[in-house]
């Protein structure tokens, strides 16, 4: 540790920097009086968190449930079929969120029509990119298990179906937590699809865009500052129990 | 087996189809055809005017700088990473990455007001904080993970072979870190170059090209697309000079 102290410096100092607004917010949210009740007294936010906590929620099952899927049956495609879905795969988590959000705002227009903008188009739009996401951070790791596992667990006498939930599904299961935290995060962080396709529907993202007045802009520093708390335990959690894990399997080797 | 396997794609292979091919067709078709026919009429209007092009410009011109800043403060962190013992380098990782599951415009208005409590708002120096604080942790995960794949022996080998520290780490280190450069730079440039969120609260009145497509996006489709497929056009070139670069760093690193 000694040896490091520069580099243990220059972290500390860059964590600091990057952590400066969510604190100054959070200093001012807590001066403002009672955070919790800030948010819960806002009917209008209280909406848009619903929105976006639904959106979200939805998209990302959907999208790892098509993901996980397809990423295990992939191995039987040809491999130009195989090669072709994962260059499409790509675009739309390579296409900047405002071509995405327009495109698919075109394409609802002929289907849905001008006034039926809602939760349909919201969340299949959503869906477009939680499935690709999902599907990079899962596919690796099932095209694995598929090749030296399956075919293990079929030698041995295994029927597909126990296969399935007692081989393939306990090993990919990090990687399909993996992918719904990162298809989540994406869904979550999002504007410009959900403003293009939400029709009347506002999520968190258009509330904060939104704010302007003294009073809303409370409301955003209170959810800005409950979010940053919400995350920060469920951080502090997932190491504790990762170093745990992590002791244990120290100790039996 | 096998039939279940190709069923379990079709979901998959139909999301592709209806939710990305079929929108990027649209676009075309959008800027493309004006009433029933075939006309660059869209396109004509952005070339043609100049405050759209000096737009796309500046655009281009935020991105680079946050793109350059990115390289010249995520290296030294993703290296720093590299060097410190495991377990602390695991959870510190996690600490860069975590602000990233908050929401981004609830970010950048934390930002904005710690900006603005500072008199720093709504000039150029305010976006390129803005930008660096929310696009800089991609750089540094695109690094470490580059760094990471490096075989400490040839670091060893520098070394008994007599090389000082810098120079191992000018002729060892830096170029076989390139390529994680290089993937951090995509990660960077494009979604800096077209963010809508961060000028719209940050920069008072300084746009991207990026808020221009979202301003026409209702009123006049056809004009937006067409910005979006020139966006695209400029966005496949940047990632074709990319690729070539990254290919020349991975031959070198085989010949060696």
């Amino acid at each position: 540790m000694r040896k490091n102290i520069g580099w243990y410096i220059v972290l500390f100092i860059f964590l600091t920097i990057i952590y400066l607004p969510i604190m100054y917010i959070t200093k001012e949210a807590f001066g403002n009086g009672n955070v919790v009740s800030t948010v819960t007294g806002n009917e209008t936010l209280k909406d848009a968190i619903k929105v976006s906590l639904v959106t979200s929620i939805v998209a990302t099952i959907v999208g790892v449930v098509i993901a996980t899927l397809a990423s295990l049956g992939l191995t039987s495609l040809r491999k130009v079929q195989r090669d072709a879905i994962r260059e499409v795969t790509k675009l739309p988590v390579t296409y900047p969120d405002v071509v995405t959000a327009i495109g698919l705002m075109a394409l609802f227009l002929l289907i849905f029509g001008k006034g039926n903008f809602g939760y349909m188009t919201l969340i299949l739009a959503h869906i477009s990119f939680t499935t690709a996401y999902a599907f990079i951070a899962i596919y690796p790791k099932a095209k694995k298990i598929g090749k030296e596992y399956a075919e293990a667990a079929s030698d041995l006498g295994a029927t597909p179906l126990q296969t399935l939930f007692k081989v393939i599904i306990p090993n990919l299961k990090g990687a399909i937590i993996a992918g719904s935290a990162i298809a989540f995060a994406m869904s979550f962080d999002d504007y410009i699809i959900s403003s293009l396709n939400g029709g009347p529907l506002e999520n968190i993202s258009k509330y904060v865009i939104k704010a302007r007045r003294p009073g809303a802009l409370k409301a955003v520093y209170a959810l800005t500052t409950l979010m940053f708390l919400v995350v920060l335990i469920g951080l502090i959690i997932f190491i504790v129990i990762k170093i745990t894990k992590f002791n244990k399997k120290e100790k039996k080797a | 087996m096998k039939r279940f396997n190709k069923i379990a794609t079709v979901p998959y292979i139909l999301v592709l189809i209806i939710l990305v091919i079929l929108p990027t067709l649209f676009i075309a078709g959008k800027a493309l055809i004006e009433g029933d026919s075939f006309s660059i009429g869209n396109f004509k209007t952005f070339f043609g005017n100049s405050n759209y092009i000096r737009i796309m410009v500046s655009s281009l011109k935020y991105a680079l700088i946050t793109t350059l800043i990115c390289i010249v403060i995520g290296y030294p962190v993703a290296y720093g990473l590299w060097k410190i013992d495991k377990t602390l380098r695991y959870i510190i990782t996690l600490f860069i990455m975590m602000p990233m599951w908050l929401n981004l415009v609830a970010r950048v208005r934390a930002i904005d007001a710690l900006l603005t409590s500072f008199k720093v708002d709504g000039n150029d120096l305010s976006i390129y904080i803005g930008m660096v604080l929310v696009f800089i942790p991609f750089m540094i995960m695109a690094i470490a993970t580059q760094l990471d794949k490096i075989d400490v022996r040839l670091l060893e080998a520098s070394n008994d072979l007599g090389a000082s520290k810098v120079k191992t780490f000018l002729r060892v280190t830096l170029p076989l870190s390139i390529p994680g450069v290089l993937s951090g730079v995509v990660l960077v440039l494009l979604p800096s170059a077209t963010t809508v969120v961060i000028p719209k609260i940050i920069g008072d009145g300084k746009l991207t090209i990026g808020n221009i497509i979202e301003e026409f996006a209702f009123t006049n489709t056809g004009f937006a697309s067409a910005i979006a497929i020139a966006v695209v056009a400029i966005m496949i070139i940047i990632m074709l000079f990319i690729s070539t670069a990254e290919k020349k760093y991975e031959v070198g690193g085989k010949d060696a």
